[in-house]
């Protein structure tokens, strides 16, 4: 069994490492582990079989709308506006371009479900202000790969989707169970930022320009020079504001309205996305009918690239069950007798070693067929895992060495890999002060979805 | 010895009574056909759910497979006949339906899709949760949205005034049934009691709808591999569980009525007249699936309706 | 990119029409399943009326989505993929290693194409139809897996031919 395993882990490792895209990779060994226990044809069978079902399901048709949603946001000048008009507001505190960084990027994370996307978007929007601003780049990928991670914390959120649909859980209680340690997550990323970042020099301006209305401080501090400049920056909080309503209103719309049984949380994608045409297409005019193709080509493109990933990932864990690899983990527990804290411990190990070496959805593909039995045998509370297992897999993508968010902020803000590492320890800190939160006081995650 | 192996593929809670009457007949057959076949149980939806499990075990991607009879009413038309809403009175009348030639229908339909009906088990009626009201007659379905899975139950529906409503994932029904977005749902007591169905739609009307059973099917192909003798103990052994399962139904249906009822539910019947009048109204239904499916599925009809 | 596609034989030149055309199909259906799913909500709160189609029809849309749009992920070169220890390597061994992974994913991809038919020719032989008002032959959907296959088998095919071609000197 040891050795059996070793084995599938350096086989692994090498297909990763040989560059082949991940979805194809996972996939072709899938296909090869299933041909340990079965013959080839049927193997094969099962494979297509299962990649097939992997699809058919109405859980995840919310995926691809939340993909079209964040390009909407980013593509209308919606996300620019949201981190405008956090700026407005703290951009007067020590180091507030840095918390209207992580501000800005709760909103964008309150109308779209994944980090990767949070991270790469609001890197596109932030890092050339925190540049002029003088971060340093340290400090740069820190709000960043932070203000990222909020992305699948805070609902509506992808990982939440694909444990529901993997656990048969309500997806909208795990949303609701993502609340507190979001809010909890803004407070720290902002609070450490705050502490940790020099003040940006006196000579940069901290209030900007604002997108649409070309009011800034100087304009504002030049236009209305009797009122004097606490005014000027009241009435730039007040254009900012103005011009970020429609953006603010997004998430308002979101929970308000699976909150009064309008629409599911899943329908709630589309809603978002119907939303930001109308506002993009109407309110704001940032978005023609050739941008908005132009969107959704590359929406469906980034869809296509999850969906194969998706279909590998269910493969793999049917070529795990028909191991019967998840009961023989089972057993060894159950013959080692472990206490639930050290099984804990081991099981949150093991999550944030599978994270160092995998993307998000091939994690949460593998792991939950592995240790869901586990959850159920030791009678964990689901949606308390669900949170557990939520920060483990953003915890993943800023672990070194595949970290999905680390390579983007890189490319991004053409940051050395090496740089953003340093910066990314805010986070990985701040997510693991978090984990350790969430599994003595359960109820940071359970609290809320008890309500429902 | 060529001890064939069977993969057995299923999915529900392990301490419900199926899953215990299931786990006796595999025990059971093992002993028996000991040195001829071994059946391994794959629990917990690990390898198929209810929704794929018939096509699965017909393609041989699984030998055996825990079917759920009403999703396979797609794939098996025929299967209706023995499950049509508000046709029959009580469990055991339904369970009439379960012999004989109306069985022989059945089976046959099912060896054409190439599935071979092994054992069979019973759960409790069909019951209607809601979070508005007790359904006292036929006007308080009017305008009711009901969550849905079945095409006739949902056109029985339309004709009592309700709107069915199929759009809502069973993972979402739930928080739709506890946040307004639907008022009603079909589902069994037990099978209410632990979803929580309870919590969110407090008012249980009892009213029999129709009675879900669920079976153990074979890949054909792996059936006629099977020595005679094998195949006969395992179709011996089922009977004895169908039996078991049968009696647990009822029992478990009082006892997780009364465990509703003392978690604060409100527990009623609805009126013996008011049923018989949507039983009439089902009858065109009924009738309307006979036309489309065929002189089998009107045979069906003519021996289970009286 | 357009000065290489340019040079490129017919043959590839095609492949990657019939590439777009996949990305086209499926950009066409994510905004069909964005109004739908809208329409839905809009006819159950407004008009209590639910629809008996959306929820099915958004599935299989989304499944095109996934299928179809595969082939045009792997064109523009978006599939997620592990870079750190190819980067290290000399053009020449990156080369031998692309041509390997790229003939691995055509294999795969491949795998799609002949047994997805099967599934096909399966679901249309015993009349599978889907367990939603729909009743939607199964036939119909499970057609996306060959077709999807097909595009990303050719794809792949067009990526060797590059392999093989940009020869280093
Ligand atoms: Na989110
Ligand atoms: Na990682």
């Amino acid at each position: 069994m040891t050795l059996y395993v070793v084995g599938f882990v350096i086989v692994f490792l090498m297909v990763l490492a040989s560059g082949i895209q991940v979805g194809f990779g996972l996939g072709f060994l899938a296909l090869g582990l299933m041909t340990i226990y079965t013959d080839l044809d049927t193997a094969l069978s099962t494979g297509v079989e299962k990649a097939y079902a992997s699809l058919d399901t109405s859980t995840l048709v919310a995926i691809p709308l939340f993909i079209l949603t964040a390009q909407l946001i980013s593509e209308t000048g919606m996300g620019k506006r949201l981190f405008d008009a956090a700026k407005a507001f703290m951009g007067r505190m020590r180091s507030g371009l840095g918390a209207a960084t992580i501000l800005s990027s709760g909103v964008f994370a309150a109308m779209t479900g994944s980090s990767f996307v949070s991270a790469s978007t609001m890197g596109l929007i932030a890092i050339p202000e925190l540049r002029k601003a003088r971060y340093t780049d340290t400090m740069i990928a820190a709000a960043i790969t932070a203000g990222g991670s909020l992305g699948s914390v805070i609902p509506p959120s992808l990982v939440m989707i694909v444990y529901g649909y993997l656990t048969d859980e309500s997806v909208g209680k795990l949303f609701m169970a993502g609340m507190i340690p979001g809010f909890l997550l803004i407070f720290l990323y902002s609070f450490a930022l705050a502490l940790f970042s020099k003040r940006p020099s006196e000579s940069q301006e901290t209030v900007s320009e604002v997108v649409g209305t070309g009011i800034s401080v100087d304009q504002a501090l030049r236009a209305g020079s009797l009122k004097g400049s606490e005014s000027a920056i009241e009435l730039s909080k007040m254009a900012a504001m103005k011009e970020a309503f429609w953006g603010l209103m997004a998430p308002v719309i979101i929970l308000g309205g699976i909150y009064l049984g309008i629409f599911t949380a899943s329908e709630a994608a589309a809603v978002a996305a119907v939303y930001c045409i109308i506002i993009g297409m109407f309110v704001y005019r940032t978005i023609s009918i050739r941008k908005l193709w132009q969107i959704l080509l590359s929406a469906a493109n980034i869809s296509a690239m999850v969906a194969v990933i998706v279909m590998a990932g269910v493969m793999m864990g049917h070529g795990v069950v028909f191991g019967r690899i998840p009961q023989q983990i089972l057993e060894l527990i159950i013959a080692h007798d472990f206490s639930p804290l050290t099984l804990l411990i081991i099981v949150n190990m093991l999550l944030f070693v599978m994270g160092m070496f995998l993307e998000s959805l091939s994690l949460m593909y593998l792991a939950i067929p592995l240790l869901y039995p586990v959850v159920l045998h030791m009678g964990w509370d689901n949606i308390w895992f669900a949170v557990i297992l939520l920060i483990n897999v953003n915890l993943g993508l800023i672990t070194p060495p595949m970290g999905g968010v680390l390579y983007i902020v890189s490319q991004i803000g053409a940051i050395p890999i090496g740089t953003v590492i340093k910066g990314a320890m805010l986070p990985v800190t701040i997510l693991l002060l978090v984990l350790v939160l969430v599994i003595i006081f359960p109820a940071i995650a359970t609290w809320l979805p008890s309500l429902m | 010895a060529n001890e064939m192996v069977l993969k057995l593929a299923t999915w529900g809670p392990p301490k419900h009574y199926v899953a215990e009457a299931r786990a006796d007949w595999i025990n059971e057959v093992n002993t028996a056909a000991a040195g001829k076949v071994k059946i391994v149980d794959y629990p917990g939806g690990q390898l198929y759910g209810p929704k794929e499990m018939h096509s699965a075990v017909a393609k041989g991607s699984v030998d055996m497979g825990l079917v759920l009879q009403p999703a396979m009413l797609a794939m098996v038309p025929m299967l209706q006949g023995v499950y049509l809403p508000f046709a029959f009175d009580s469990i055991d009348e339904a369970a009439k339906a379960y012999t004989g030639e109306s069985l022989e229908i059945i089976e046959k339909a099912m060896e054409k899709k190439r599935l071979k009906l092994v054992v069979i088990s019973w759960t409790d009626g069909v019951q209607m949760f809601s979070n508005k009201k007790n359904i006292q007659s036929v006007d308080d379905f009017k305008g009711l949205r009901i969550l849905s899975t079945s095409p006739m139950f949902s056109e029985i529906m339309v004709k009592l005034g309700a709107a069915p409503d199929t759009s809502i994932p069973q993972t979402e029904q739930y928080m739709a049934l506890q946040r307004g977005v639907s008022d009603a749902m079909a589902n069994s007591a037990v099978g209410g009691y632990f979803q929580k169905s309870h919590e969110v739609a407090k008012y249980l009307t009892k009213m029999d709808m129709s009675y879900a059973t669920i079976f153990i099917c074979m890949n054909l192909n792996t059936w006629n591999k099977l020595p005679k003798d094998v195949q006969d103990l395992m179709v011996d052994l089922g009977k004895k569980q169908t039996a078991i399962t049968l009696a647990a139904a009822k029992g478990w249906e009082a006892k997780f009525t009364a465990e509703i009822e003392k978690e604060g539910a409100s527990v009623t019947r609805i009126p013996d007249a008011e049923r018989a009048k949507i039983k009439n109204i089902s009858k065109e239904v009924w009738a309307k699936w006979a036309k489309d499916n065929g002189k089998e599925a009107q045979r069906l009809l003519d021996l289970n309706i009286k | 990119m357009q000065k290489s596609s340019n040079r490129k034989f017919f043959l590839f030149r095609w492949i990657d029409y019939s590439s777009d055309t996949g990305g086209i199909v499926a950009a066409i259906c994510l905004l069909v399943v964005t109004f739908i799913v809208v329409y839905e909500v809009f006819m159950r709160y407004i008009f209590n009326a639910p629809t008996t189609w959306v929820q099915e029809m958004s599935i299989y849309l989304c499944m095109a989505i996934g299928f179809l749009g595969a082939a045009y992920a792997l064109k523009n070169d978006s599939h997620f993929s592990i870079t750190v220890v190819v980067d290290r390597l000399n053009p020449r061994n990156r080369r031998r290693l692309k041509i390997v992974t790229d003939f691995l994913g055509a294999i795969y991809s491949f795998v799609f194409i002949f047994k997805g038919m099967e599934m096909v020719k399966f679901a249309y032989d015993i009349e599978d139809v889907s367990t939603g008002l729909l009743a939607a032959p199964l036939w119909i959907p499970w057609l996306l897996v060959p077709v999807g296959g097909l595009l990303l088998t050719l794809q792949f095919i067009n990526k060797l031919a590059d392999d093989f071609s940009n020869r280093p000197k």
